[in-house]
């Protein structure tokens, strides 16, 4: 996946020469598979195991009751055609795209802004916080606070806004879940950027500033470039995150104990619905088939990204 | 949001590699630049965020010592006397109670779990001079990829064909899903640890073995005392995982005596239907999910921090 | 041998931190507590242990242990109840009493055939009521008319709670306080209402279940007893050229264009509009019984739940009122079956069952009990009406990914009748397309 920049692969001490084998390098060998098994072990039976079982049950027709039966792609052939599915897609799609493209402008400015500000670490954490919160309890404050008849509402009528925003309209409301994600996301994300920045040297800054710079010439020529690295392990982490999206969705569209708007759903709530939904049909087979897509979707867009985040890909 | 915590703090080493060794950064005192006009606005939006994030949990604590019908009247009112009786209602009647209870177990159990477990790996992978280790490091940053969803049946299934087979309850119990936890935990915590285990000095391990202390000895009296901060932070994020974690969960317990904390709040949430919605309780239920985050982040903040980020922009 | 390998050490080490950390979470096994020999049951409750119907329940229970020394083991699950019943299906965990409304066990349970046949329960004598059966005092069109969702059992369930849909009013308005009969006079109520600076209908845009009751209702009125049915599962689509729907659909759009729904309708979040309309500011509020319950703690001073049927159309109107029952239901696989089919009789009785109405206040599945006062109408419609079920019976899927998500757009003003009728249309046959 994204094998080729993870230099994890190349552990520090490789580089060590190192003429024979030492004893603490042969105790370590020794070591090797007791200490690897069990972490091994897990990772099988949570991860690879599940993984091609979910596969398996893809290519089948299973309520969870009665006997499967294998049908082959036929569930693929099902999602393609199923306007919710393909939603669900395009939802994910949007969180990635929209919501990752507007945090990281949001984090830089905030990065720019904070840079020389007071209190600058104060203000970090309490931007960063959200990110640690359980989003359902976001969720809940939205639809709270944004009710026709709720303290959004009330504020803005204080200041003379008679006909605020529909917020909670079913076709603003997978935008309200959207704003909700960036602001909970900035904070995290300010906070790696501004430690990426905080490395550079502020001699280039200076030279920057001698040869002329502005503000946006010394962010455009020096930050970006200089950050450019952490930017696109950024972008591959939002890329894992956001087809996980799950609890802010289920509870912030969500009639209670009715299943949120389809028009909201990401491809996680449809994995969930189709396999553990109220009131729907326990569809084992669709549920994996979708699960699958959406492994296949984070495979592929998180190579995509690296080769076009790749630096020599980009002119700076 | 639990999502973003699952996430590796890669460290680029291109980022640090690219630029000059230099003395650490001092670039504030020697640029008084006066601040734009944009500047301005920039801090004032700024300073607005920040009021309405510390607005939030006020309100979210306020809100939670009202009456039901005083916050449907008034949702940013405050109360006259505090109505203590939403903790009450909720600790007893909600389930919280038992919920709280669960959460901090299963919490706490599955986060020594997955460190205990983790941490001979990452040590062994962060060390090895194995070719095949560095396959192995890459199945476990790949392990970071997948989405909980695509695991999210087929663990179900598997969980409930174990419990079939051993008779030990594993579907709706908090046992069960204590092995979830620490099974789905094991990637990012090796990953975390690994990167830890690679900045310790070899030296150290060196000495120890002159002196002729066998492999797992020095793994246990000298490597882990060293790298404690990081096992604290990785079992502070484990913790933070599991006590956010809501889509297994949701799944795995379904009886209010082994519902975690998340899984009451949307229990509470579907209890509004036939019998009307008890905002003051549910707001108690919320802060008793906020709280203890809270406390974590000021107590331990600058290290959750680091953990979660500062290794991707080394 | 003395040498204890390094890995062995590490792997007792493991195991013990496991044990512990098992013993500390107190480690359970499914193998339930062995009676010896003593009678047992266990039942899954749609309720949680707090709310009121869970006290009448606890109250029969207790006494149906010290009556017939059958020790009842209870999980109060709430709502998804049947959610866990599915899952306990998988793993061989499954009670031996559940409760839900009819559709939810019909497409959890009834479908794939894992209940068990009420029809000799409905035989059983009720004990303390002199001979007196389940049959005779449960009335059989709450039961005749359960759909059985292609499963082979048609009496899979015994109600004890029954639901109904109908229009709720504040009888003390003054607006309109006399309840329409016709959809005439509901308009011109609700012109009243508009006049009166009042809304007249209150929604919540986010409950399209609960707004489709309108559609549903009116194309009843229109097209007669199984429209609905007949459309949604039409999967040619041809019935949704049937003048009734479009003439269905224009009676919603006049409702839109008309303003009589309660402002802000489509931005808000139920249950907001809802407890909007007990606070007196909208007149009329489509919904199941359960809304005086639901909204009791927000209900303007002085406010006096009333309730109607719904409206007809025309002189050949039927007036068929929705019924919603919720009733005891008995898995296969449980394995003490008799205990709790027993255990349905026993409850049935009058006094028993009568908690529902004098405790729970909800309406119990005998009409010889009492309604609660805030349920007095409802109780009334459904003793003069013939019933029928909300959408036909229709609903999960079909109705969630098919049918709502146009409806939506004309109940929200997004649509005309006209575009709607060809939207859902295509929508439909996609839907069903999909399900291939």
């Amino acid at each position: 996946m994204a094998t080729p920049a993870l230099p994890l692969a190349r552990g520090r001490n490789t580089g060590r020469p190192r003429a024979s084998m030492s004893a603490i390098e042969r105790s370590r060998r020794r070591l090797f598979w007791p200490m690897l098994l069990p972490a091994l072990i897990l990772m099988a039976l949570f991860y690879l195991i599940p993984i091609i079982y979910a596969g398996w049950l893809s290519l089948n027709e299973w309520d969870g009751i009665n006997e499967m039966t294998f049908i082959g792609a036929d569930n693929y052939v099902r999602l393609a055609k199923d306007p919710v599915f393909i939603g669900s897609v395009i939802n994910t799609l949007k969180i990635l795209f929209i919501v990752g493209i507007v945090t990281f402008v949001f984090a830089f400015a905030l990065t720019m802004i904070l840079r020389d500000m007071m209190g600058k670490k104060f203000v970090r954490s309490v931007l960063f916080f959200p990110t640690l919160i359980n989003a359902m309890v976001f969720g809940i404050f939205a639809g709270f606070l944004f009710s026709p008849s709720g303290p959004v509402n009330k504020l803005l009528l204080l200041v003379g806004v008679q006909d605020p925003p529909k917020w909670l309209a079913q076709d603003n409301l997978f935008n309200m879940i959207m704003i909700v994600m960036i602001w909970s996301a900035t904070g995290y994300f300010t906070t790696i950027i501004m430690s990426a920045v905080d490395q550079i040297p502020a001699y280039y800054y200076e030279a920057a500033g001698l040869d002329g710079a502005g503000p946006w010439a010394k962010f455009r020529h020096v930050t970006l470039p200089l950050a450019w690295d952490v930017i696109s392990v950024c972008a591959v982490l939002w890329t894992m995150s956001s087809v996980k999206v799950f609890e802010l969705i289920l509870v912030f569209g969500g009639s209670t104990a009715k299943a949120p708007p389809t028009s909201t759903w990401s491809t996680a709530l449809y994995v969930y619905q189709a396999a553990f939904g109220t009131g729907g049909d326990r569809e084992f087979g669709i549920s994996a088939a979708s699960a699958i897509v959406s492994l296949l979707l984070v495979t592929v867009l998180t190579i995509g990204l690296r080769r076009m985040l790749r630096r020599e890909n980009i002119e700076i | 949001m639990n999502h973003v915590i699952t996430q590796p703090p890669l460290p680029t080493e291109h980022a640090k590699a690219s630029l000059p060794p230099s003395k650490p950064a001092r670039r504030r005192s020697s640029r008084k630049d006066r601040i734009s006009p944009g500047g301005y606005v920039g801090r004032t939006v700024v300073w607005l965020l920040v009021a309405f994030n510390l607005f939030l949990l006020v309100w979210m604590a306020v809100t939670s010592l009202r009456d039901t019908r005083d916050i449907v009247r008034d949702p940013l009112g405050v109360p006259a006397v505090p109505y203590w009786e939403n903790f009450a209602n909720a600790w007893n009647t909600g389930g919280f109670g038992t919920a709280a209870i669960n959460s901090v177990i299963a919490t706490l159990v599955s986060s020594l779990l997955v460190v205990a477990i983790s941490a001979p790996a990452a040590y062994v992978l962060a060390k090895s001079t194995r070719k095949i280790s560095s396959s192995f490091t890459l199945l476990f940053v790949l392990g970071l990829g997948v989405p909980g969803q695509v695991l999210l049946v087929p663990v179900y299934i598997m969980m409930a064909k174990f419990q079939d087979i051993s008779h030990l309850q594993m579907l709706n119990s908090v046992q069960g899903l204590i092995i979830v936890l620490v099974g789905l935990g094991i990637p990012f915590t090796v990953f975390l640890l690994a990167g830890f285990f690679r900045s310790l000095p070899v030296e150290i391990e060196e000495a120890a073995a002159i002196d002729g202390s066998s492999g797992l000895r020095t793994f246990v009296q000298i490597v882990l005392p060293l790298a404690r901060s990081g096992l604290v932070t990785a079992f502070m994020l484990a913790v933070i995982t599991g006590w956010n974690e809501t889509l297994f969960s949701l799944v795995l317990l379904t009886t209010s005596e082994n519902r975690t904390l998340p899984i009451a709040l949307l229990a509470f949430l579907d209890q509004a239907q036939f019998n009307g919605a008890d905002w003051g309780g549910l707001f108690a239920g919320i802060v008793m999910v906020v709280t203890p985050v809270l406390a974590l982040f000021i107590w331990l903040g600058r290290r959750i921090v680091e953990g979660m980020t500062v290794g991707i922009s080394k | 041998m003395t040498h204890i390998k390094p890995w062995l050490k590490v792997a007792t080490g493991a195991i013990l931190a496991t044990s512990v950390a098992f013993t500390a979470s107190g480690c359970t096994t499914t193998d339930a507590p062995s009676g010896d020999g003593e009678k047992s049951m266990t039942y899954w409750s749609m309720w949680t242990e707090t709310e009121p119907q869970a006290e009448v329940l606890k109250t029969s229970l207790a006494a149906f242990e010290k009556d017939t020394g059958v020790k009842v083991s209870v999980q109060w699950q709430g709502r998804k109840v049947l959610d866990k019943v599915t899952a306990g299906l998988l793993s061989g965990d499954v009670p031996d009493l559940v409760d839900q409304a009819y559709d939810a066990l019909g497409t959890a349970l009834v479908k794939t055939n894992q209940l068990e046949d009420m029809a000799p329960v409905l035989k059983e004598e009720i004990p303390g009521e002199d001979g007196k059966t389940v049959g005779d005092v449960i009335p059989a069109k709450y039961i005749d008319n359960l759909p059985t969702y292609d499963g082979d059992v048609k009496n899979y369930m015994v109600p004890y709670t029954i639901s109904n849909v109908s229009v709720f009013y504040n009888k003390a308005n003054k607006v309109a306080p006399k309840a329409p009969k016709t959809w005439d006079e509901l308009l011109a109520n609700c012109k009243k209402a508009v006049e009166a600076d009042m809304a007249c209908i209150a929604s919540d845009g986010d409950a399209t279940w609960a707004n489709s009751y309108w559609f549903d209702y009116l194309l009843n009125r229109n097209g007669g007893d199984g429209a609905f049915k007949k459309l949604v599962e039409d999967k040619t689509g041809a019935s949704w050229d049937d003048p009734a729907v479009m003439e269905t659909a224009k009676q919603i759009q006049n409702l839109v264009d008309s303003g009589y729904i309660i402002k802000g309708y489509d931005a808000s979040k139920y249950p907001e509009q809802q407890n909007a309309w007990a606070a007196n500011k909208a007149l009329y509020y489509l919904m199941g019984s359960w809304a005086p319950a639901e909204t009791e703690k927000y209900a303007a001073e002085g406010f006096d739940y009333g309730a109607f049927n719904f409206p007809t159309t025309s002189e050949s109107s039927t007036t068929a009122d929705d019924v919603i029952s919720f009733g005891f239901a008995v898995p296969k696989a449980g394995k003490h079956t008799a205990e709790a089919k027993q255990f349905i009789a026993y409850f049935a009785n009058k006094d028993r069952m009568g908690e529902i109405s004098t405790v729970a206040d909800n309406l119990s599945a005998r009409p010889d009990v009492e309604a609660p006062a805030q349920l007095a109408d409802v109780a009334t419609i459904l003793a003069d009406n013939p019933s029928r079920l909300p959408n036909d019976g229709v609903s999960g899927d079909i109705t969630d990914k098919g049918f709502n998500a146009t409806f939506e757009q004309l109940w929200l003003g997004k649509l005309t009748a006209e575009e709607y009728v060809k939207e859902a249309k295509s929508a439909m046959v996609a839907y069903w397309n999909a399900k291939g």
